[in-house]
């Protein structure tokens, strides 16, 4: 049996159920809603309001996991503080999140970011300086870091963002590639890399079976390069780009040569694809977290240093957290009060670990847990002895389309579709314009 | 024979001789029938144009959510676009300044852009490779009777697979060096070029790709309009003499076009917003080769945050796509009339 309406009762029904949807969605709801990701107080603990620090994150599982079981063990030490670590994909995207979050005015307490957006970050007077956040009352000093970590992260003579991990490229060799071409030992100068990587490099008929080296656009790869030939990226005051000097082009020259000359390595091997691992590719640069995936992978392989042509060098990098303003005090004091704690030499000592990477602090790479895994892990001990000495890239304002033009330069030359001198003499004058904003 | 009405005086009255009694007696019913007053709950006292009004009601009433979505998650933020495109506005920076036709003049200015404009005018070719492979297979599977039904599921795959799988087994089967491609060509002597590595063969690949994906999906409606074909065109066709070349050139793609606008149309638009594969595949790479304007709004947009800039792009390409259509359409129209 079906009911019959009338027009009239339908309009009537309709406009019954809009103003009751109206009025329901105006009258102030009964309870305190949901703490939003912001909010900070919370009706589990009734005798002191819970404070949320969320904090996005980029790195996946297992990473992420052990993450959110060190910040579990910080939350059991101060149950009037929930730290809430969330992935939320690549560090782009987590870039791209919460630069939507600050326009929204609703940014986490704490982000990973790339080193290089600090400088943009200041200039939007979006960040907490880290000297503040972490040089407290109870907390690490300057000196608590390697020389040169916080470099890329100081702006006008302050700390702004939290190193919490180091990298740096290093040289991974494939033994049994080696033994097979009758290379002895592994690469140290630029001559000896020009050398192994056509040792190496197997053709048959024409077709590449497998390469000797593999060049990347990457742009602290090639900076890496530059810097042991005696080149620097920007002018000591930060303000023009330095690389198109000599040094920088005959760098650019020795790379692109090992491609369009020896034809010894690829031009368009990505950072993405990884033949190394595949056992296609007889030496290639990545940073310490290759040692624990080669190994995985049952490769043959030894860690050196990345060769060099006039000085040593290394190029140290990282990830850091950023600390947000526009959120409530409560919550970034709480924030300030993990980061010390996630910085304390033993908790830092076991966290690094987790991710492959290198410590910050010198009393971390100290600690009973950092040694331990040293000791199971010889390869590591190259990459922690170069952080006395590395050097870090300075903070540069545009700096994401600043790597992009950069990279883009590094291409051309590469294929040979622009001499070194003309794609970095190219790259000069549009990233003088980036850098003056 | 009498007929009392009801659907029987809809139905018959046409093959009863005019003039008979039941003729005569089924126009009675009818003019009965038109003439019998609607029950109606419609008030009599509002003018007309009111009770056109209230009349209208419901209907606009049904219409109110799509047309409340449409508002808010189309109407607004192209309106919004157009909007921004006027200002200088950096997401991180600043709420943005007004800089008048500033951005269109840079967009404009900057050989970047045309190249991607270019680079994206090479990927639309995908449309019509993909068009005529469609015919082809839905002309083909038109005309089996066996396994129909497997072979359009199989042929209709790749338009139901997610793009970012997609793309990553077509970089494997791509890679240079190492990939199944080349290997195949390898094993009929050929020394197959570096595919999504090279200037020269990425885009190609993405055409590749593209025609793949596609392929499916404009078979199938071209497999719908083949359906409406009456099947006494092509007997009469038959009888005129005329072989299969003829019956397809003479009556299936004549009464194809309006199916072939339709794909034309829609796959212009949709292959001059490609994003996912290029995102993934190459990053609009090697020096730039494929870059379109699609990749090149979202790096303003996402990775440099510049979106005043990225808006006037998109505004360019809307306006672009707007005047393609038109004129896709007006040709094809002009194409149908003539046929008609």
């Amino acid at each position: 049996m079906s009911t019959q309406y009338s027009r009239r009762q339908f309009l009537r029904a309709s406009g019954g159920i809009i103003a009751f949807a109206t009025i329901a969605a105006c009258v102030p709801p009964a309870v305190a809603p949901v703490a939003s990701e912001s909010d900070t107080v919370e009706a589990s603990v009734p005798t002191r309001a819970r404070v949320v620090v969320n904090h996005w994150h980029n790195w996946a599982e297992p990473v992420d996991q052990r993450l959110i079981e060190f910040a579990n063990r910080f939350n059991e030490i101060d149950p009037g503080i929930e730290v809430v670590p969330l992935f939320v994909g690549n560090m782009a995207t987590v870039n791209q999140r919460v630069v939507a979050a600050l326009a929204a005015g609703d940014p986490p307490q704490l982000a990973n970011g790339f080193p290089y957006s600090t400088q943009d970050y200041v200039e939007a007077d979006a960040i907490v300086a880290a000297e503040e956040f972490l040089f407290g009352e109870g907390g690490l000093d300057a000196g608590s870091f390697w020389p040169n970590t916080p470099v890329e992260l100081t702006y006008q003579d302050t700390i702004w963002a939290i190193p919490v991990t180091n990298v740096l490229p290093l040289l991974f060799y494939n033994r049994a590639h080696f033994a097979e071409a009758g290379v002895e030992s592994a690469p140290e100068t630029w001559e000896d890399l020009r050398a192994a990587a056509a040792a190496t490099t197997k053709t048959n008929n024409g077709v590449v079976e497998q390469w000797g080296f593999a060049v990347t656009t990457s742009e602290p790869n090639f900076l890496n390069f530059a810097y042991q030939n005696g080149a620097q990226y920007l002018t000591d005051d930060n303000t023009q780009i330095a690389i198109n000097s000599p040094e920088g082009i005959e760098t650019l020259e020795f790379l692109a040569g090992l491609v369009l000359v020896d034809q010894s390595a690829p031009p368009d091997l990505t950072d993405g694809e990884d033949p190394f691992k595949a056992n296609l590719l007889a030496m290639n640069i990545t940073t310490p977290t290759g040692i624990q995936r080669y190994r995985d992978a049952g490769l043959d392989f030894d860690v050196v240093r990345i060769p060099y042509n006039r000085d040593r060098a290394s190029l140290v990098t990282g990830n850091v957290w950023y600390a947000f303003k526009n959120v409530v005090p409560e919550s970034l004091a709480a924030a300030q009060e993990y980061v010390q704690w996630f910085l304390s030499p033993e908790v830092h000592g076991e966290w690094i670990p987790q991710i492959g990477h290198l410590p910050v602090l010198r009393s971390a790479a100290d600690s009973q847990a950092y040694q331990q895994y040293l000791a199971e892990n010889p390869g590591y001990q190259i990459a922690v002895d170069e952080l006395e000495v590395a050097t870090a890239l300075p903070p540069r304002r545009n700096a994401a389309e600043l790597t992009t033009e950069f990279r883009a330069s590094l291409e051309a030359a590469m294929r040979g579709a622009q001499t070194a001198e003309e794609a970095l003499n190219a790259f000069a004058e549009t990233g003088n314009g980036l850098l003056a904003g | 024979m009498t007929f009392h009405g009801g659907a029987a005086t809809l139905l018959r009255p046409r093959f009863l001789p005019p003039g008979s009694q039941d003729a005569m007696m089924v126009q009675d019913s009818r003019t009965q029938a038109i003439a019998r007053p609607i029950p109606s709950t419609r008030p009599h006292w509002l003018p007309q144009g009111q009770r056109a009004i209230r009349r209208a009601l419901a209907g606009y009433l049904f219409l109110l959510p799509a047309f409340l979505l449409f508002c808010v998650f189309f109407l607004y933020p192209a309106g919004r676009l157009f909007y921004l495109s006027f200002f200088d506005w950096n997401m991180l920076r600043s709420s943005g300044s007004f800089i008048g036709w500033g951005n269109y003049q840079s967009v404009l200015a900057n050989p970047d852009f045309w190249r991607a404009l270019r680079n994206t005018a090479y990927f639309v070719l995908n449309v019509p490779i993909g068009m005529a492979l469609a015919l082809l297979i839905a002309v083909a599977l038109n005309s089996i009777v066996a396994g129909k039904q497997l072979f359009r599921a199989v042929y209709f795959l790749p338009a139901v697979t997610p793009a970012v799988p997609v793309a990553m087994i077509f970089m494997w089967l791509f890679s240079p060096d190492f990939g199944f491609v080349n290997y195949l060509l390898r094993l009929l002597g050929i020394s197959g070029p570096r595919w999504l590595g090279s200037p020269e063969w990425a885009m190609p690949s993405l055409i590749l790709l593209g025609v793949w994906g596609s392929v499916g999906y404009k078979m199938v409606i071209y497999l719908a309009g083949l359906s409406g074909i009456p099947t006494e065109l092509y007997e009469a066709a038959t009888v005129d003499g005329a072989n299969g070349w003829h019956r397809f050139r003479f009556v299936t793609w004549p009464l194809l076009t309006p199916v072939s606008l339709f794909i034309l149309i829609t796959s212009t638009i949709s292959s001059f917003q490609v994003f996912s594969m290029i995102y993934v595949m190459t990053q609009g790479g090697p020096l730039g080769s494929t870059t379109t304007v699609a990749y090149m709004i979202f790096q303003n947009a996402f990775e440099y945050f510049r979106m005043g800039l990225a808006a006037a792009i998109a505004v360019i390409l809307l306006a672009m796509l707007i005047v393609l259509s038109a004129l896709q359409l007006g040709v094809g129209q002009k194409r149908a009339t003539n046929l008609g």
